[in-house]
C-alpha cells in the first residue's frame, strides 16, 4: 500500500473530506474555529478508559493484533491494520509506511522515543 | 529469570561514540565530549552477544545512536553490516536506523544508507529561533542551516526522513511556525519529544502547571492544522495514543519496551550493556551502582540474569509498573512510565508520574482522543 492510500485512510478516519476543496482553505476553517472563544462547560471530564471504550464504539473493530502498547512501543504490531472501513485489510500500517515501512512488526519510534 | 523469560530483543542500541558534534541544551548524554570509539573488535563481540543470547526471537531494529552517529566514517557501518550479514544473511532479521543531527551528511552517507536501507530520523528543533536557540555548536553557533542542508542532501537522494523536534516552553507558542517549517523542507513524517528531566539535563523548560495547558493547546492547535492538510501529515503523537486507544489493553503483570528486561539492549562504545531505557547507559546511582550491567565480552546473558545488581534493579522496576497500574487512570494505554524518567525525576524506579508522563502520555492522548471524537467514521 502507497503512502498516498495510506493517507487516505487517514483522511477518512478523521473526517476530512473538505481538505479534498484545497488545503489554503482547511487551514484558514481552522484558524477561524481556533480563534472562536473558548466555551466553558460543567461536564466532568471523562475517565480515558470511558473515552476509548465509547471510540470502540464509534470505530470499527481492529483487526488483528493492533495493541495498546502500539503508544509506547509505536506499534501496530503484525499489522491486521487500524480500523475497519480503511485501516483493516491491510491498511494503516502493514505494508506500508514508507519504502515499505513499517518493519521488525514495529512503528517507526519504538518505545524509545528518541529516535 | 531465565533466557527465556526476557525480550524478545526489540530495540538493539550500538554507540559507535558517546561524542557528539554540537552541543544541545537539553542533552541527557552525560559524556557526549568524549572521543572514544568503538573498535571493530568490540563491534564484533556485541553482535556476537546478541545474536548467541537467546533473545532474537523476531525482527528487531538495530539503532546507531547515543553520540552522533555520523561522527564515524561511513566504513564503520560497512564492516558493520558485513557482520551482520553472517548473522542475518537474507536482510530479514535486522533494520537499521540512524537518529542524526544531520549536520556531518554528505553524498557519500547518502550512499551509504541506501546501499544499507537505513532508516534515517533527524534531530531538528523547527525553525532558526526555535531550533538556533538550543541545538548549537560548542561555539555557541546556531545548527540549522547545516541541518537543512543535510536533509536537502538525503531527499534528493530519495531517502525518506523523519524528524523529531524536542518541544520546550519557547516552541508552544509557535504551532503555525512549526508547521509551515516542516512544509517548507518537505518533512512530512513528525515526532516531538518533549525537553525531559534526564541525566545531565537537570531541569525543564516545560516544568510547572501551566505549562500541562499550554503543551494540550499547541499540540491541539497542530493536529488542527497537520491532519486537515491534502495528505495530512503523520504525527506520531497522534498516531500512536489513537492506536492505543482502538488496540488491545495493558493488563497486570504486562511490561512494555523500556520496563521490559531485555527488550532493549544498550550496548556502550567500550562494550558495557545495558538494558531498560537507554538514557541509562553510562550513568549510575550511589544506591544502584551502574547501570551497565556487564561487558559483551565478558559477561554471558545468563550471568547478567543472575547477577543480585540486576535482579534489585528489574525487582524496583517492575514495582513502579505495578504501582503505575494502580495509580494511573492511563495504564491500560500506557503500560507504565519509562523507567528512565522515573529514576531521574523521582530518584527511584518504584515509582509513578512523571513530567513526561503528564505531557507525552497523559496530554497526547486527550489531545489525540479529542480530535478522534470529532472526527466521522466513513464506510
Amino acid at each position: 500500500m502507497s503512502s498516498i492510500t495510506r493517507r487516505e485512510l487517514l483522511k477518512r478516519l478523521l473526517g476530512c473530506a473538505a481538505a479534498t476543496a484545497g488545503t489554503v482553505v482547511v487551514a484558514e476553517s481552522v484558524v477561524a474555529k481556533a480563534q472562536e472563544p473558548t466555551e466553558t462547560t460543567d461536564v466532568t471530564p471523562k475517565e480515558p478508559e470511558e473515552r476509548a471504550d465509547q471510540l470502540a464504539e464509534k470505530f470499527p473493530e481492529p483487526t488483528g493484533d493492533l495493541e495498546a502498547t502500539s503508544f509506547v512501543n509505536r506499534a501496530f504490531r503484525n499489522g491486521g491494520g487500524f480500523v475497519n472501513g480503511g485501516f483493516r485489510n491491510g491498511g494503516f500500517v502493514n505494508g506500508g509506511f514508507r519504502n515499505g515501512g513499517f518493519v521488525n512488526g514495529g512503528f517507526r519510534n519504538a518505545a524509545f522515543r528518541n529516535w | 529469570m531465565q533466557t527465556g523469560d526476557v525480550g524478545p530483543l526489540e530495540l538493539l542500541v550500538i554507540q559507535p561514540t558517546p561524542f557528539c558534534n554540537i552541543h544541545c541544551s537539553y542533552c541527557y548524554l552525560p559524556n557526549r565530549q568524549s572521543t572514544r570509539r568503538m573498535a571493530r573488535d568490540t563491534l564484533e563481540r556485541a553482535f556476537e552477544w546478541v545474536f548467541s543470547s537467546g533473545l532474537v526471537r523476531r525482527p528487531f531494529t538495530l539503532l546507531w545512536h547515543a553520540g552522533e552517529p555520523m561522527v564515524v566514517p561511513p566504513s564503520f557501518y560497512d564492516d558493520a553490516a558485513a557482520i551482520l550479514a553472517r548473522y542475518d544473511s537474507t536482510g530479514d532479521l535486522v533494520t537499521q536506523s540512524f537518529q542524526t543531527n544531520a549536520t556531518l551528511i554528505t553524498p557519500e552517507w547518502c550512499e551509504l544508507i541506501r546501499r544499507h536501507r537505513i532508516r534515517v530520523g533527524v534531530s531538528v528543533d523547527g525553525p532558526a529561533f526555535l531550533h538556533d536557540a538550543r541545538r548549537r555548536t560548542r561555539s555557541g553557533q546556531g545548527t540549522l542551516a547545516r541541518v537543512l542542508k543535510g536533509i536537502r542532501l538525503l531527499r534528493d537522494a530519495e531517502i525518506h526522513v523523519h524528524v523529531i523536534t524536542v518541544l520546550t516552553a519557547d516552541s508552544l507558542s509557535y504551532p503555525d511556525e512549526l508547521l509551515d517549517f516542516y512544509l517548507e523542507n518537505g518533512l512530512d513524517d513528525i515526532a516531538f519529544n518533549v525537553e525531559e528531566i534526564e541525566g545531565p539535563n537537570k531541569t525543564s523548560s516545560l516544568q510547572g502547571i501551566e505549562m500541562q495547558e499550554r503543551f494540550r493547546r499547541f499540540l491541539d492547535r497542530f493536529l488542527d492544522l497537520a491532519l486537515h492538510m491534502d495528505p495530512p501529515l503523520r504525527v506520531r503523537e497522534f498516531e500512536c495514543p489513537a492506536a492505543s486507544a482502538l488496540g488491545k489493553r495493558i493488563g497486570a503483570g504486562e511490561r512494555v519496551q523500556e520496563s521490559k528486561p531485555f527488550a532493549i539492549v544498550n550496548v556502550g562504545c567500550d562494550g558495557e550493556l545495558s538494558t531498560y531505557s537507554p538514557e541509562l547507559l553510562g550513568l549510575s546511582s550511589p544506591r544502584h551502582g551502574g547501570f551497565a550491567l556487564g561487558n559483551v565480552a565478558t559477561d554471558s546473558l545468563p550471568s547478567v540474569l543472575a547477577s543480585p545488581r540486576f535482579q534489585a534493579l528489574d525487582d524496583e522496576i517492575a514495582r513502579g509498573v505495578e504501582m503505575c497500574r494502580q495509580q494511573c487512570r492511563y495504564f491500560a494505554f500506557c503500560g507504565g512510565g519509562p523507567p528512565g524518567n522515573k529514576f531521574f525525576e523521582n530518584g527511584t524506579f518504584a515509582s509513578t508520574e512523571t513530567l513526561f508522563c503528564r505531557l507525552h502520555k497523559q496530554a497526547c492522548f486527550d489531545v489525540a482522543l479529542d480530535h478522534l471524537e470529532r472526527s466521522t467514521v466513513q464506510a
